[in-house]
């Protein structure tokens, strides 16, 4: 047993924490709300060369090939920030789904544009009015003139503005999906529209006969790739929900112990200390359950499938959970000032609601749990 | 990372050797639940003398140091003789001994070499048995308020006064308390702790039983009566308690930590499988996977948070907070699933008949000492200071800022 971090674990945190702290500061991630596309599109190089955007995409793709635990580390670190944009949903989600489709020149080379941050993919998983149920849901696909032709409309997808590509699950029908087509953004047929309010980044985008050739198509892998790719990606969100965890913790005890109210700080006061405490523990319990299922992914072996599932679900039910727990009682310890958006707090709060449905809620992902257990079995 | 715990070939020999004494040694029903008072006394008699066995060979106080009587192992061989204790559904000590497991660590701290050596070796051999006695009828969470009295007498003190939610069944040996030895002083500057012979004249123990069935039956009352304590019994410095009762409290606040699962959920979910409800067994009903999965996500946080405070222990690096978090949350856990088993099983979790109760009695048992267990060792919101505290929340301002 070793819960910490190796010397070059505990290097790879460091350079990203500094990253987040020169450069997400509160004031530039504030102003990037108001941006065009969501996100700090001069950031991509600085990530692709530190090989953060292609953590999971395999070395001899131009990437970094990193395992899990290392991958969670750069997520939890930007976390923190909260960094938002195309890291989470290119890098870990598209990047971690395309691994699991078969090699073609065209997959492969979609992958090192990732690492190189020439090409960001936006995941577009979500169908609407269907439940979120583990990609188990697509867009049928047509034929025209040899080509495949996608029409339909996707629902809440993350950052597709300032997206090259959109990665979209293709079925027929009610069948689970076999395929994913690579589409780009800016081809014909292809319209995008902010959803305003409250969420994070989210588009709806309407496909109307959207034209791609044979090789945009990338053939999924069998079930247990893809349920592993999933368990991937939970892990890593969570990861990125806990460092949002950890930075209202230490915003929290910080602002405790400077605001002075009654003539003392306000972490004198044991209703403060409350908020804090449920904060913490919040915090703590997401941190523990990912980190577990880090260690699961990493040392897995064929007899712990089931146990490596449950954990990730596990995880990413806990955080989603923890998250906005914690972004609750930051706000309650910080009052006025907390909900004020220039304040930076208010990030934290966005996110922490933007991710609690994304890729599936709590709840679903606690059936899955149970399903993995087989406990009515 | 790696959560996975492995034992070095000398521990695994360890564990052979244990396993080979405990067998020989043990007697199969040692780990039972009794049904009388008489057969819970004779166990109770059963496992001193296992005790005092174990003592013989360093096991019973197995981390404490080997010139006091104690074993001077490495935790993880601690962790094994644990473990192997647990599978006999015993611990480490085999009964209740509050006072030798926290007095006998703050005596390693404040004790004078005289002292340690008249004190440890009994508790570390197993002949004795210590209580803690802090409580008082006015002095709760306040510990600092005690007022039992301990008045200097020449080469004695005269000890007066009243302790409460004491000890547990079968009686003790010693009690490690503290005191108020100077009425008329500060607050923080009045108190001393003493080991007392529990056998003094003047001293009268009453039961007091609470809603559960807590350290081998219940707790008691603990009368002090113009009780001569000789001078060399106090121990830290004559008006020095609360400093010596903060590395008590310290230990008594916090959580060493395990790698323990709490077998309660294997218990529900095997009711859930074997129970029929309106004709098909429980588990299918998907209200009752979702209430099992609220369970289960709780415990497994428990269990990552006492994994934690083990690894923590184990490689002694303690964080401040995580002591008292895990008492914490252990607690309120505990009462959240009160109710959560109410939810998923029904009434059949409140009784302890033989045709009706569920798990054997243990479900109607944890509905009792769930909110029992909300007390001992401080409550939730002492706990919950200690916690903000460790954090550093709630600095006391600096002068300009008064």
């Amino acid at each position: 047993m070793d819960l910490s971090l190796t010397e070059q674990e505990q290097l790879l945190k460091d350079s990203v924490l500094t990253f987040v702290e020169r450069e997400a500061t509160t004031t530039a991630l504030v102003d990037l709300q108001e941006s065009d596309t969501g996100f700090e599109a001069k950031w991509l190089s600085s990530m692709a060369d530190a090989g953060w955007l292609g953590a999971l995409v395999p070395a001899e793709l131009g990437g970094v090939g990193a395992n899990a635990m290392e991958a969670a580390i750069i997520c939890e670190a930007l976390g923190r920030g909260p960094v938002p944009g195309p890291f989470m949903m290119s890098s870990v989600v598209s990047a971690a789904m395309i691994r699991a489709t078969e090699r073609t020149p065209a997959r492969d080379s979609l992958l090192t544009a990732i690492s190189e941050g020439t090409a960001v993919v936006a995941p577009a998983f979500s169908i609407p009015d269907r439940s979120w149920d583990g990609l188990r849901h697509g867009l049928a696909p047509t034929r025209e003139d040899g080509d495949v032709a996608l029409a339909g409309t996707l629902s809440y997808v993350p950052y597709a503005a300032g997206a090259t590509h959109l990665l979209v699950p293709v079925a027929e029908g009610d069948a689970t999906p076999r395929a994913f087509a690579v589409v780009a953004t800016n081809q014909k047929g292809v319209a995008s529209r902010l959803l305003s309010g409250f969420l994070d980044r989210n588009y709806e985008v309407s496909l109307d006969r959207a034209r791609l050739d044979e090789t945009c198509l990338l053939t999924i892998g069998s079930s247990e790739v893809v349920q592993n790719a999933l368990a991937l990606v939970y892990i890593l969100l969570a990861a990125y929900q806990v460092g949002g965890c950890a930075a209202l913790l230490e915003r929290s005890v910080a602002y405790s112990n400077t605001r002075v109210q009654f003539a003392m700080p306000i972490g004198r006061f044991q209703r403060v200390q409350d908020h804090i405490v449920e904060l913490l523990n919040a915090m703590d319990a997401a941190r523990w359950c990912t980190y577990e299922a880090i260690w699961r992914f990493d040392a897995q072996s064929d007899e712990d499938v089931a146990a490596l599932q449950a954990s990730a679900h596990l995880a990413q039910a806990v955080s989603s959970e923890s998250y906005i727990t914690c972004a609750d009682q930051a706000h309650k310890v910080h009052g006025g000032i907390g909900v004020d958006p220039q304040y930076g707090l208010t990030l934290y709060t966005q996110q922490s609601r933007s991710l609690f449905n994304f890729m599936g809620d709590p709840r679903w992902h606690k059936r899955e749990m149970v399903a993995a257990l087989a406990w009515s079995r | 990372m790696d959560f996975e715990m492995t034992y070095t070939p000398e521990q695994e020999a360890f564990r052979e050797e244990v396993r080979a004494w405990l067998a020989d040694n043990v007697p199969s029903d040692l780990g039972a639940e009794t049904t009388t008072d008489a057969e819970a006394h004779e166990q109770y008699l059963r496992r001193r003398e296992l005790g005092r066995r174990l003592g013989e060979r360093g096991w019973l106080y197995p981390s404490a140091p080997t010139e006091y009587g104690g074993g001077g192992m490495e935790i993880g061989a601690v962790l094994v003789l644990e473990e192997e204790m647990r599978r006999l559904s015993l611990g480490l000590p085999p009964y209740y001994d509050s006072g030798g497991m926290l007095g006998g660590a703050t005596v390693l701290v404040w004790g004078s070499d005289e002292q340690k050596q008249r004190f440890l070796p009994p508790i570390y051999k197993g002949e004795v048995r210590t209580w803690q006695l802090l409580t008082e009828p006015e002095a709760g969470s306040d510990l600092a308020s005690a007022k039992l009295a301990a008045r200097r007498d020449g080469d004695e003190f005269v000890l007066n006064g009243q302790k409460i939610f004491v000890g547990s069944a079968h009686g003790a040996d010693r009690f490690w308390m503290i005191t108020c030895t100077d009425p008329k002083a500060p607050r923080h500057e009045n108190l001393s702790w003493f080991m007392v012979d529990a056998h003094l004249a003047g001293i009268t123990i009453q039961p007091l039983p609470v809603l559960a069935d807590v350290a081998e039956g219940h707790k008691n009352t603990v009368f002090f009566d113009d009780v001569r304590v000789p001078a060399d019994c106090l121990v830290g410095g004559e008006n020095n308690g609360w400093t010596v009762a903060n590395t008590h409290l310290e230990m008594e606040h916090g959580a060493i930590g395990s790698i323990r699962r709490d077998s309660i959920f294997d218990k529900l979910l095997d009711y859930c499988r074997t129970h029929l409800l309106d004709g098909i067994p429980m588990i299918r009903h998907p209200d009752v996977q979702d209430r099992l999965a609220d369970i289960y996500t709780r415990l497994e946080i428990m269990r990552l948070l006492t994994t934690r405070n083990f690894w923590r222990s184990y490689t002694k690096n303690k964080e401040g907070y995580n002591g008292p978090q895990v008492t914490y949350l252990r607690k309120v856990t505990g009462l959240w699933l009160t109710q959560a088993v109410l939810e998923l099983i029904g009434p059949a979790a409140l009784t302890s008949d033989s045709e009706y109760g569920a798990l054997a009695g243990a479900a109607e048992r944890q509905q009792r000492s769930g909110i029992v267990d909300l007390m001992p060792g401080s409550t939730i919101d002492v706990q919950r200071v200690v916690i903000s505290r460790a954090l550093g929340v709630g600095k006391r301002p600096r002068p300009e800022e008064r």
